[in-house]
This record gives C-alpha cells, sequence and structure tokens, in this order.
C-alpha cells in the first residue's frame, strides 16, 4: 500500500508551509527529517486528509486524501499535539478509538494495542495522570488499536525515555516488516536514522534530499566541518594543520583558531598526530556548527 | 447515518466531565428553589402569575440559553479548540455524523433538564391548581428553545474560537435588550420562538399570558434556523481543516 504526493503545495495566505513536494511512500519505515518550523506537521497533516492541498494531489493507496472518510480504515494517524480526552482511562481512550474504527472486538483489540505499547499496567488509569512519554504511546496504541496499513507518526519519541524509545523502534520495525508503510517525522537526525529505510529532508517546506538513509547520513557527514582548536601553541599547529590538502582555512580568533576542513575523517585522525608529532598540547577541540540547523542549510546549498 | 452511536456517547461524557454536570444541575434545579421558596412563604400570592413570570423569566430567558450554550461549547468549541477533534475526523464516519450527532445530543441533554425542571417547578409552586397546559406549554418552549440554542451554539463554536463570548453577546444585547426595544428584531430571537410556542399551547385551557411573535412565525422562523445551523456546521466541518505550519 502507497501513499502518493505529486507537487503539492499548501500556503497559508503570503506563507508557504509546504512547496511542491512530490515522493511516494511505500512499505517499510520512511523518515521525515527537517528542523522544526520545516512543514514536516503541515506534510503529515495533508497525507492524513486533514488538510486541503492548495495545489497537487495526495492519494493514499490510489483514493484521494482530502474528503475520503473510507481512507482512515487503512490509515492511521499520530498527531504531535498531546490533547487526548482527560476524562477517559487508557483503556477507555484506546478503545473508543477501536469502536469509532468500527473494530469487531474493541475491548480486545485495546488490550492487544495497549500490550504492544507496553501500557497494560497504567490502562486503567486517567490519562490525565500520564506522563508525556506515556500519553505518546496511548495514542500510538489508538492507532495501532485498528491495525491500519499505512500510519503516520508526528514526532512520537517526543517525552519518551531512553528505553522506551528503544522499545518503540522495535515495536514499528515489526510492524514494518510485516508490511505496512510508515512514516515517522523527527528533527533528530539520529532518531531517524537508526529507524528508517528511507530519509525525506525536508526543509522551508521543500523536500532538500530523499533516498536510503545511509547515502543521506553519508551526505550529512561528508560536508566541510568547522572547529575551534586551542593548544600550547597555535601557530606551530596551524602550519602544520594548512599543510594538509583537505584543510580549507585556518583563522586566529581571540581564545585559539577556527579550522575548516573538507573532510571530517581526515582532520579528526590527522590532528592529534599532528600534535604529538611537533611536541605540542592540544587543551581545547569544539565543533562550532553541529547544530542540525547548519548540517540543513548545508543540504540546501548543496 | 446521522447518528452516530459511539460519538453521542462519547459527547455524553464530555458533557458532563470536569464537574459541568454540577453545574448544569444547579442552573436547572433553580426553578425547583424558586417554586419551593414561594410555596413556603408566599403562600397568598397568585400561583398563576408567579409560574408564568418564573418559567418565562428565570427558564427561558436564563437557564435555557445558559445550559445550551455552557454544554455546545463542552460539546464540540472545546475539542476544536484543544485539537481533540483529530480522533474523530481521522476515522471512516462521514462528517455529517459528527456534526448531527454532537446537535442531538447536546439538545438532547439540554432539553432534558429544562423540560424537567420546568415539569417539577411548576407542579410544585402551582400545588393542584388545573393549570397543565401552561407548564406543557413551557416545556415544549424550553425543548424547542434548547434544541435551537445547542445548533446555534455549536455552530459558532465551528465558526470562530470565540464562539461562546459572541453566544453571550447575542443572549444579553440581541435577547436581553433589543428584541425589547421594537417589534421587527423579535422575528430574530430565539426566546420569543419559546414564548410564542409556550402561550400558543397555554391558551388552549387559559388566557394567563400572551406572547407578541404569532406562533405560526415562530415556528416557520425556528424551521430555518434549524435547517441554516446544521446546513452550515455540516457544510464547515466537512471543509474544516486541522494542523498548523510547523
Amino acid at each position: 500500500m502507497t501513499v502518493d504526493l505529486g507537487n503539492v503545495s499548501k500556503w497559508y495566505g503570503n506563507i508557504v508551509a509546504v512547496n511542491d513536494v512530490s515522493f511516494t511512500l511505500a512499505p517499510g519505515i520512511t523518515g521525515l527529517l527537517g528542523p522544526n518550523g520545516a512543514g514536516k506537521s503541515t506534510l503529515l497533516h495533508l497525507m492524513a486528509g486533514l488538510l486541503r492541498p492548495s495545489g497537487g494531489s495526495v492519494t493514499v493507496d490510489g483514493l484521494a486524501a482530502w474528503h475520503h472518510p473510507a481512507m482512515y480504515r487503512t490509515l492511521g494517524f499520530v498527531p504531535e499535539s498531546e490533547a487526548v480526552y482527560p476524562f477517559l482511562t487508557g483503556f477507555e481512550f484506546v478503545q473508543l478509538n477501536a469502536r469509532l474504527q468500527g473494530v469487531a472486538d474493541p475491548d480486545s483489540a485495546a488490550r492487544r494495542a495497549l500490550a504492544q505499547v507496553e501500557m497494560s499496567a497504567a490502562q486503567d488509569r486517567p490519562i490525565a495522570t500520564y506522563s508525556k512519554g506515556m500519553r505518546q504511546r496511548a495514542k500510538i496504541a489508538a492507532v495501532l488499536a485498528h491495525d491500519p496499513r499505512v500510519m503516520l507518526l508526528d514526532e512520537p519519541f517526543n517525552g519518551m525515555d531512553p528505553r522506551q524509545r528503544v522499545q518503540m523502534m522495535a515495536m514499528l520495525r515489526q510492524l514494518a516488516s510485516d508490511g505496512r508503510t510508515i512514516l515517522v517525522s523527527s528533527h533528530i537526525l539520529e532518531e531517524v536514522d537508526r529507524i528508517a529505510d528511507t530519509v525525506l529532508v525536508l526543509i522551508g517546506g521543500r523536500l532538500a534530499a530523499s533516498g536510503p538513509s545511509r547515502v543521506i547520513r553519508q551526505l550529512m557527514t561528508d560536508r566541510p566541518h568547522t572547529f575551534t582548536v586551542r593548544s600550547n601553541n597555535d601557530r606551530v599547529l596551524a602550519a602544520a594543520i594548512v599543510a594538509q590538502a583537505t584543510t580549507s582555512s585556518v583563522e586566529f580568533v581571540p581564545g585559539g583558531m577556527t579550522i575548516r576542513t573538507a573532510d571530517l575523517g581526515v582532520f579528526t585522525r590527522s590532528l592529534p598526530v599532528l600534535a604529538r608529532d611537533h611536541g605540542i598540547s592540544l587543551l581545547e577541540i569544539t565543533p562550532t556548527d553541529e547544530s542540525l540547523e547548519s548540517v540543513f542549510s548545508y543540504l540546501i546549498q548543496g | 447515518m446521522l447518528i452516530n452511536r459511539v460519538i453521542a456517547g462519547l459527547t455524553v461524557r464530555q458533557l458532563l466531565a470536569r464537574k459541568r454536570w454540577l453545574m448544569v444541575t444547579l442552573l436547572a434545579a433553580l426553578p425547583i428553589i424558586m417554586a419551593l421558596l414561594f410555596r413556603l412563604y408566599n403562600v397568598d400570592d397568585d400561583a398563576l402569575t408567579f409560574v408564568v413570570s418564573m418559567l418565562s423569566d428565570l427558564v427561558l430567558t436564563v437557564c435555557v440559553p445558559v445550559i445550551a450554550l455552557v454544554l455546545a461549547s463542552a460539546g464540540l468549541g472545546a475539542e476544536v479548540d484543544d485539537g481533540t477533534v483529530v480522533y474523530l475526523l481521522t476515522k471512516p464516519i462521514a462528517r455529517t455524523a459528527i456534526v448531527t450527532t454532537k446537535i442531538l445530543v447536546i439538545a438532547g441533554v439540554t432539553a432534558l433538564l429544562n423540560v424537567v425542571s420546568v415539569v417539577l417547578a411548576g407542579a410544585i409552586a402551582l400545588n393542584g391548581l388545573d393549570a397543565t397546559h401552561l407548564v406543557i406549554g413551557f416545556a415544549a418552549g424550553a425543548a424547542l428553545g434548547s434544541a435551537l440554542y445547542a445548533a446555534l451554539f455549536l455552530t459558532l463554536g465551528l465558526l470562530t474560537r470565540r464562539g461562546m463570548l459572541i453566544g453571550l453577546t447575542y443572549l444579553v444585547v440581541w435577547e436581553g435588550t433589543l428584541s425589547g426595544l421594537f417589534s421587527g428584531t423579535r422575528t430574530l430571537s430565539i426566546r420569543q420562538y419559546m414564548l410564542s410556542t409556550a402561550a400558543a399551547i397555554s391558551h388552549a385551557s387559559t388566557k394567563v399570558f400572551s406572547a407578541p411573535l404569532p406562533s405560526d412565525r415562530a415556528w416557520i422562523m425556528s424551521g430555518v434556523i434549524a435547517v441554516l445551523c446544521v446546513g452550515y456546521s455540516i457544510q464547515r466541518l466537512r471543509s474544516f481543516e486541522v494542523g498548523q505550519a510547523g
């Protein structure tokens, strides 16, 4: 079962949230990566039939997503928003979703889904008393209750502790190996890298890159990197570094020097060797552009 | 299918959650308390005059619209505001059924509370006096008003986040002040439709009060408003977009 986006755009007045995006989601896990405000949520809402595309088309298994409630039999959407009906218990919430879906045995479907996300122990507590991570898992269980073939999850790992995250990733991988089409959005590269077979990078509402997660990771690491280095003899160290072919520039700044390198691997391996050969002590090495925003801005330029 | 039983059950729980049941029950109990006080302290006054003014000035003017406003904002407006409406919209259920179920449940609960209130308060204050048609008339008026206010306030909640504020403004400014100033405004006042209904049914037995708006015009206008509100709400929810840039 596939989800197809053809030249999809969404704008609000003069603000373009999603700009001419095309891709096909196939069975397996696809990661939608992008900084906050990139348009990930808007794109997921378009795919979930909750927003009308301003241009282009979104189809789920050949059926237009907008204005087709019947498609929700095969699609499950987990919103990022924490809001759930606070007066329901976890079990009642998941069972409600199963009943709204018309599942034949909503009670056992709810129990099964809650067990899948390891929430059976807390299922009879009101959702109002749940932690953020527990709410996330209850929301995912609500979707699992009708066993959809397509799952769209908006920042599902938010608020989960590392153990829950690992458990959830394993569960999603299991669901994907059964042939489901799963899209997971995140603004954290490692999350997407660990779980997704394919990665879509969304920046400023545009699809900046897409491909197998290995290729995207390489694209993100094979780029110029900048470090601030401080040693007990910056001038001698600078001369040795400049002599390397992969060094783009060295600049003296207050409190050390800023080094720009075209090859992260060569730089990190050679720096300690150079320091040792010249009898220099390294006092501080700080990467200065490791934020996701700088990685993304590099991708846009690339 | 116009009614979805699962949504109906959820809506009832939404209406009564967060001690809201206590607030609306107290409001509906107010006329009954007034009737008891009347029996205790004003036994010599004319019971019929008291009942008419209590039912028209307290039940139809305050209880029916305020209970409908509180329940309509809890039944769909709050859900739209906090985003939980997504859990209804992402189900294989026609949006028409969501709107009609919500309106019917909100109207039903509002009507139930107010009709029980009218019947009990009327019976207590009248103390055996034969004015059954008067009570039935006001109960019918309250039921009609409950349905119309529920539809109107639910529509306002879908139209704007300030639905509750606009609803209150309509009650205080339009129904409270302007509709008393000149007759033309009465044609667009749910309170006047309730009074006309009460008067039309009561007149069968007793002429203790009269309504300024002819009942046939009130019922035609009630139908028009109900159709407009339900039709607009369905259209609004069908094209309702959820989601934000981000």
